[in-house]
């Protein structure tokens, strides 16, 4: 797996590189700013951009929109945006930029090393991964007014967070621990989910990330559309 | 320095403040009953006194008008309220009865009657629909327009139509014109203000086209074409120019008449020379008015005051020597000279009363305005920066050190279940850090207000509220950080009240620009009930008085809870 990093604090981006490698995963470059990390996907073709929201010049959304310019030149680039707040407007930006190999984590995430390093697989296997905040922030009760809410309404309580779940970009395994239930249990729910949300028999991992985007779909309903620019 | 930081609004004074402190108010009421007095008991003018009743109508409404809106935010029941809708019904049911006398003239009477209606009949709809003031006008208006263009299209009085015209522009542009702007985001603004402007024009070239018919009578319709022109083309001029409304009205008025004076002295039209001074005492007082205090703040010294003191004195000179030629017609000047002298004497007033220490505290006013304006400005500014320096320092290394806290827990894990134990805890302090560092970095400076703007932040405010929120707004620009920060706050609080008090009620969050206005406005359809002076709402009010803002709260029991927040950016 390629990897390129794109920070603009030293001490983090070194840390991470670190992190990475004490688990082989390979970083091939790192930048600065979001014109570096288009040389640098431009030249090295990675799998996978882990990119900071806030770069120079302006420390504002560079990171977002550097991200957001890469997949448009090679669709096939997995992004996880790390940031240290999460906005549901880039959310929204970002799976719209594409659906699959998105991931968008609080940088707190990283020192979680386990479940830090099972999120960048997910998403550089083109699997969604999105942190627990944002998932609860859109998971919070709203009333249904589509079809794709309704769905979301039937799931029970078990089933809902199994789905945040996977919404973070847990395996099975993780999600088995997290719950404390057994792994026979957690594919059981899985599979009751698929469902309920009337997702056809097709390789599971497909099916994961539209089970996901169905349920941001349903929970985004009412926030922002995807701002422009 | 700017010329903008000058510029300041009116503060908001207590009704009871503004009525009983303006003389305008006073000397209308006043001369208006005398009118009335007069007009009933002098034997001679029976036949003429209904002509009278436009002009209290007129002068009530107009005069009552700020006052009535004023008090329709506080109490639905307040007795200033209930008696000008008595007095307006009164003087409509008189008009009605005397209605034979007007057979043949009663289109002369138009724009007061719709002007009056418009302004009389907001209140009622107010209280029937409780619905904005401005919205209830401008309904109120167009009905009392349409009536009357389907009455005069009944009665086939062709060579007066363009009296109603005159009439429907001139209510048109006054009661459309606050609507329009409230209105402008739903009904995307551009068209709106585009077709009444080609609709103001129209009527003018049509007026134009039949002076022939108006011939010696053209100038008794000054006023009317003056105060419509006026009010029609200022949306035009402000939308051209990001001119503020005053200043556009004011512009367009002097235009027309200029227009005026000129063509009356090309045409010498000399025996109605004294009705274009009454039209230019209405127009002068009326719209200078507002200008000219708008404009006395950015030349010191009360210069412009003055000078349309003078005017103003002059032309009531000239009205007066011309006595004669009005002697019989002298009703048909009274609802210009009960308007113009009313406001001719604020500025009297404001001239008399602007002594060396008025001169004095006013420049003091406007240099404790402009700092004040200033340390506001450099208070955001640092916020955002204190953000920011949380953002780049503190968070970071606290980022870094969990990070290697985690890299440490993974080595130790597996054969030193102790200090892996202990670096787990010191890693989950560490978060704990960083996630209140974070919240705490938010109540200072929200980061996507400093990197998106207010519209992207209030939806952001409205996607973590948890309930359903629907936000619309259409900002071209970004106001100062200041006007932004405290935008943000009143509808941060608003939704936290709406969470609050009206669960499950849907809330509107409406961002526009109006004028050189930013107007918030979060309305919930909860229970109502709310206390405009609870603690919350309090804060909100001193925040938004403090950048010379104003923050209204209507919530009436069992309807729903209005919070509207009016900020001057000057952008």
């Amino acid at each position: 797996m390629h990897v390129v990093i794109v920070e603009d604090q030293a001490l983090l981006r070194e840390g991470m590189v670190a992190l990475l490698a004490e688990h082989g995963i390979e970083v091939v470059a790192t930048a600065e700013d979001g014109p570096g990390l288009l040389r640098i996907v431009d030249g090295y073709k990675p799998d996978l951009a882990i990119c900071d929201v806030r770069l120079p010049p302006t420390f504002t959304d560079e990171g977002i929109r550097a991200a957001l310019e890469a997949r448009a030149r090679h669709p096939t680039l997995a992004v996880l945006v790390l940031s240290q707040y999460v906005e549901p407007a880039y959310t929204a930006e970002l799976l719209a930029g594409g659906e699959s190999g998105i991931g968008y984590l609080l940088k707190e995430r990283v020192s979680e090393v386990g479940t830090f390093v099972e999120a960048v697989r997910q998403v550089a296997d083109g699997g969604t991964a999105l942190d627990r905040e944002v998932v609860s922030a859109l998971m919070r009760d709203r009333t249904g007014r589509s079809d794709a809410a309704i769905m979301i309404e039937s799931l029970t309580t078990r089933e809902r967070e199994t789905l945040e779940l996977i919404a973070q970009g847990r395996s099975n395994a993780a999600i088995a621990r997290e719950l404390v239930v057994t792994l026979g249990a957690v594919e059981k729910h899985i599979s009751s989910i698929f469902t309920k949300l009337d997702l056809p028999a097709d390789d599971d991992d497909h099916r994961r990330v539209l089970a996901v985007l169905a349920f941001l779909r349903a929970t985004a309903e009412g926030g922002p559309g995807p701002l422009s620019g | 320095m700017s010329v903008g930081y000058l510029r300041q609004r009116e503060p908001a004074l207590p009704w009871r403040e503004r009525t009983m402190g303006d003389p305008a108010g006073l000397l209308a009421c006043i001369a208006a009953l005398i009118v009335l007095v007069v007009g009933i008991s002098t034997r001679s003018y029976q036949p003429h006194w209904p002509m009278v009743a436009p002009a209290v109508l007129l002068g009530v409404a107009l005069l009552a008008g700020p006052v009535v809106s004023h008090l329709a935010d506080r109490s639905l029941s307040h007795p200033a309220r209930v008696a000008a809708m008595v007095a307006a019904l009164a003087v409509l049911v008189l008009g009605l009865w005397n209605a034979p006398i007007w057979a043949s003239r009663w289109p002369e009477l138009d724009p007061a009657v719709i002007l009056g209606v418009a302004l009389a009949g907001r209140p009622l709809v107010h209280v029937l629909r409780q619905r904005s003031i401005e919205r209830s006008a401008q309904f109120v208006a167009s009905l009392a327009a349409l009536v009357a263009v389907v009455v005069s299209g009944a009665y086939v009085f062709q060579p007066r139509w363009q009296a109603m015209l005159v009439a429907v522009l001139l209510s048109g542009g006054m009661a459309a014109g606050p609507a329009i702007w409230r209105l402008g985001a739903p009904w995307s603004r551009l068209p709106v203000e585009r077709a009444c402007a080609v609709a103001a024009l129209t009527v003018l070239v049509v007026a134009l086209e039949h002076l022939g018919y108006w011939g010696p009578k053209w100038p008794e319709l000054v006023p009317a074409a003056l105060l419509g022109a006026g009010l029609a083309v200022a949306p035009v001029i402000q939308l051209s120019r990001k001119w503020s409304l005053e200043e556009a009205v004011w512009l367009a008025s002097a235009g027309g008449a200029l227009v005026v004076l000129v063509v009356a002295i090309g045409q010498g039209v000399v025996p109605s020379w004294s009705l274009t001074i009454a039209a230019g005492l209405v127009g002068t007082g009326l719209f200078l008015g507002p200008a000219a205090r708008h404009l006395a703040v950015v030349w010191p010294g009360g210069t412009v005051e003055t000078g349309t003191a003078v005017t103003a004195l002059v032309v009531l000179l000239c009205g007066l020597a011309s006595a004669p030629y009005w002697t019989p017609r002298w009703p048909e000047l009274v609802p210009a000279v009960i308007l113009g002298a009313g406001l001719a004497v604020v500025h009297l007033h404001a001239w008399l009363g602007s002594g060396p220490r008025e001169r004095v505290l006013s420049a003091r006013v406007d240099q404790l305005s402009r700092t004040r304006r200033g340390a506001l400005d450099v208070q955001a500014s640092e916020l955002r920066r204190i953000e920011r320096d949380l953002h780049d320092g503190a968070q970071v290394r606290l980022v870094a050190l969990s990070m290697k806290l985690g890299r440490a827990e993974e080595r130790y894990r597996h054969h030193d279940a102790a200090t892996a134990a202990l670096l787990r805890e010191a890693r989950e302090d560490a978060t704990a850090a960083i996630r209140e560092l974070r919240e705490l970095a938010r109540g200072i400076a929200p980061p996507v207000l400093t990197d998106r703007g207010l519209l992207a932040a209030v939806h952001s405010l409205a996607h973590r509220s948890g309930i359903e929120v629907r936000v619309s707004g259409d900002l071209e620009r970004r106001p100062r950080p200041a006007v932004e920060t405290a935008a943000y706050f009143v509808v941060a609080e608003s939704l936290t009240n709406a969470v609050k008090h009206a669960p499950g009620a849907a809330v509107e969050v409406r961002l526009d620009e109006r004028g050189g206005d930013l107007l918030v406005e979060i309305t919930d359809f909860g229970p109502g009930g709310a206390d405009p002076s609870g603690g919350g709402l309090t804060g909100l009010r001193q925040r938004v008085e403090a950048l010379d803002g104003a923050l209204h709260v209507t919530s009436p029991a069992g309807v729903g809870t209005q919070v509207e927040a009016v900020l001057p950016c000057m952008w």
